[in-house]
């Protein structure tokens, strides 16, 4: 600390005992520092004759109450940016998520709609069949296997078979 | 006063909505059930004789004679009998191609058609998805190494 600092503090009764004393000692040997002594003393009783006095217009319990929740309000926006920051990405993820699943259940629910039983048959049980689809004839096929015609639509008199053929 | 609306459709909303919409067109484009559907069933019988003698046989038209040789075996297909009607959600067909052989055809919701094939007590049954344009084909062995064929076309 300075010699001007420790004059400053010894007016302002800052310095213990041991240091009081050494400037003290110091202002009575030096005439330029016992001037600054009386400078810095005048100056004091100045400022404290000058000062005006403020008024709050609350309590003071009531005006720090302010400060602090100002404080806290503060705090609370500097919290919430970072969050904000980021979410900003799940801002498009949990619609989109929402949309895409909702357009799965669509998708499934017409897909099922037109398929639901079909590319199926019911046939007799003493009956085999098989089914098979032609892409290039646009024909979905059941072919019923029945050797002895048992089964076939088509008369005998058509056919022209003789009646032992029956 | 203010007239101004108090709520506005997010953009999310608004691609909800159009989902949807989009959803509802093509349910009423394309799985709708037509009104009236036209059904033909055509009865045929699939030889390798290249002279049939039977009774009441014609030639069977030359785009759907290709059709079943290119999938099948037997050299000559001639029509038996032909039959169509129209069917609706309401009204069921039955098409009859011969004294034992009937076609019932039932329109089901989903743009379905449900067919069935009756011949001598016996019954096969096939469900045929109305959007495709594909004709459903009921077939079976016959005696003498010969088939018959059901051939269900809509339109």
């Amino acid at each position: 600390m300075s010699t001007e600092l420790k004059l400053q503090a010894r007016l302002d009764g800052e310095l213990d005992a041991r240091e009081a004393r050494e400037i003290d000692a110091l202002v009575e040997q030096n005439a330029q520092q016992a001037a600054l002594m009386q400078e810095l003393s005048w100056t004091k009783a100045a400022i404290a004759a000058g000062d005006v006095e403020v008024a709050l217009p609350e309590t003071r319990e009531f005006y720090w109450s302010k400060i602090a929740r100002a404080i806290e309000a503060e705090e609370r926006k500097a919290a919430t940016a970072a969050p904000a920051e980021r979410s900003g990405w799940l801002k498009f993820f949990y619609p989109a998520t929402g949309l895409a699943a909702m357009a799965a259940v669509m998708f499934v629910i017409s897909g099922s709609r037109s398929n639901d039983g079909v590319d199926t048959e019911s046939v007799p049980e003493d009956m085999n069949a098989v089914s098979f689809r032609s892409e290039a004839e646009k024909m979905s096929v059941v072919y019923v296997a029945d050797e002895y015609g048992s089964f076939s639509p088509v008369g005998q008199e058509v056919k022209n078979e003789p009646e032992a053929d029956k | 006063m203010n007239l101004k609306p108090t709520s506005n459709l997010s953009r999310w909303q608004i691609l909800v909505l159009l989902l949807g919409l989009g959803w509802g067109f093509y349910q009423c484009t394309y799985a709708s059930v037509p009104a009236e559907t036209r059904v033909q069933a055509v009865l045929v019988w699939g030889t390798n004789e290249t002279q049939p003698t039977g009774k009441g046989l014609k030639e069977l038209d030359t785009k759907l004679r290709e059709r079943l040789a290119n999938i099948f075996k037997w050299r000559n297909y001639l029509e038996v009998s032909r039959n169509n009607g129209n069917v609706t959600t309401s009204k069921p067909q039955t098409l009859k191609l011969s004294e034992d052989c009937v076609v019932e055809v039932k329109i089901l919701p989903e743009n379905l058609a449900e067919v069935k094939f009756i011949s001598k007590g016996k019954t096969i049954a096939r469900r045929h998805p109305l959007g495709k344009t594909e004709a459903l084909v009921l077939g079976g062995d016959d005696k003498n190494n010969t088939a018959w064929f059901v051939v269900v076309s809509f339109n």
